[in-house]
């Protein structure tokens, strides 16, 4: 079971991704759960798990906490009966708005888990984020795998160049897609998670 | 049942654990403020998809306004009802129609640097206006 943490800020279009990412995934697959998804939200109400079940996919929801800190105990809980319970070919794990990836990361790796992180980026709020809350930004994206830089149709080619230049700086090991999830992404998009 | 717990990032985190229906439920997490909304409202689920856009521009305006930012405001709306009820004891088998649409609304707002006393009172306040048109 291959691991993938989704990882990014409140709103920046995480289940949107989510939305093309486990298709692309199970693409092949023989395994009767071929992708489980996680759904970590830190509202007491599990609205994106309940928008994810209405697509027909496998979800368990750990709500009104975060599994970063908070539902640590849970996750770890959680892994080890989604293995038992479906020994899916990948899990993933969409984190709060307000989770650090790599600590999740972590709590995976402790069980024997292999992952990857997948960061989303709203390129249209970039500019305020990363000026309100600097530090928290590096801390979502300097272990990504792969960066969507997502909301393109809602900002002009060069501040994309510009949220990009900067975005390199903080991760310049992974792989940085420029998409507009709500339209569709392309399969290419997710090699860096398989 | 209220927790109150710290990590190894600092955050802070507490809040209530459980949802009540057509009641606000405010948790908190590092600095945001959640509020949490669950209803059921028997109009189509079309004209509720509007009023939902009216509600969110007022959540957002009323968040503005206090000085506040919106961290994501979101919702899913689930129709349910008319469902077929079978019944069968070893011999006829009967059925029931049940006829009663309605749409579940599951609302959540996270946002920064807001009044959570005024954020759940108006919250409710536009729940309970939109629950006035059914």
């Amino acid at each position: 079971m291959k691991t993938v943490i989704l990882g990014g800020f409140l709103g920046a279009g995480k289940t949107t991704v989510l939305l093309h990412l486990v298709p692309a995934l199970a693409e092949g697959s023989q395994s009767p759960h071929p992708v489980v998804v996680l759904e970590n939200e830190i509202s007491t109400t599990d609205v994106d798990a309940r928008l994810l079940r209405g697509r027909g996919m496998q979800v368990k929801s750990l709500s009104a906490g975060c599994v970063c800190c908070t539902s640590s105990a849970q996750l770890s809980d959680s892994l080890e009966d989604i293995r038992r319970e479906f020994d899916p070919d990948y899990l993933v794990i969409e984190t709060t708005g307000m989770a650090y990836p790599d600590t999740v990361a972590a709590i995976v790796r402790e069980s024997g888990q292999e992952t990857v992180i997948a960061a989303v980026v709203d390129v249209s709020r970039w500019a305020k984020l990363v000026c309100a809350m600097p530090q928290f930004v590096h801390g979502q994206l300097h272990e990504a795998d792969a960066i969507y830089l997502n909301k393109l149709d809602l900002v002009s080619s060069q501040e994309t160049d510009s949220v990009y230049a900067e975005v390199r700086t903080l991760a310049p090991r992974a792989a940085i897609y420029p998409v507009s999830a709500l339209s569709g992404m392309d399969e290419a998009c997710f090699e860096r998670l398989r | 049942m209220a927790n109150h717990t710290h990590c190894e990032h600092g955050h802070e985190h507490h809040g209530h654990a459980h949802l009540l229906k057509d009641h606000a439920v405010i948790t908190h997490h590092e600095g945001s403020i959640i509020c949490a909304y669950e209803t059921v409202v028997k109009l189509p689920l079309a004209q509720i998809k509007l009023q939902m856009e009216m509600l969110f521009e007022k959540v957002q305006d009323f968040v503005s306004s206090s000085g506040g930012i919106v961290g994501h405001i979101k919702a899913y709306l689930e129709e349910c009802g008319d469902g077929t009820f079978l019944s069968a004891t070893g011999g006829t088998i009967q059925s029931q129609q049940i006829e009663e649409k309605s749409v579940q609304i599951y609302f959540a707002a996270i946002v920064f640097a807001c009044d959570e006393n005024m954020l759940s009172r108006e919250v409710e306040a536009l729940f309970t206006q939109f629950k006035k048109s059914e």
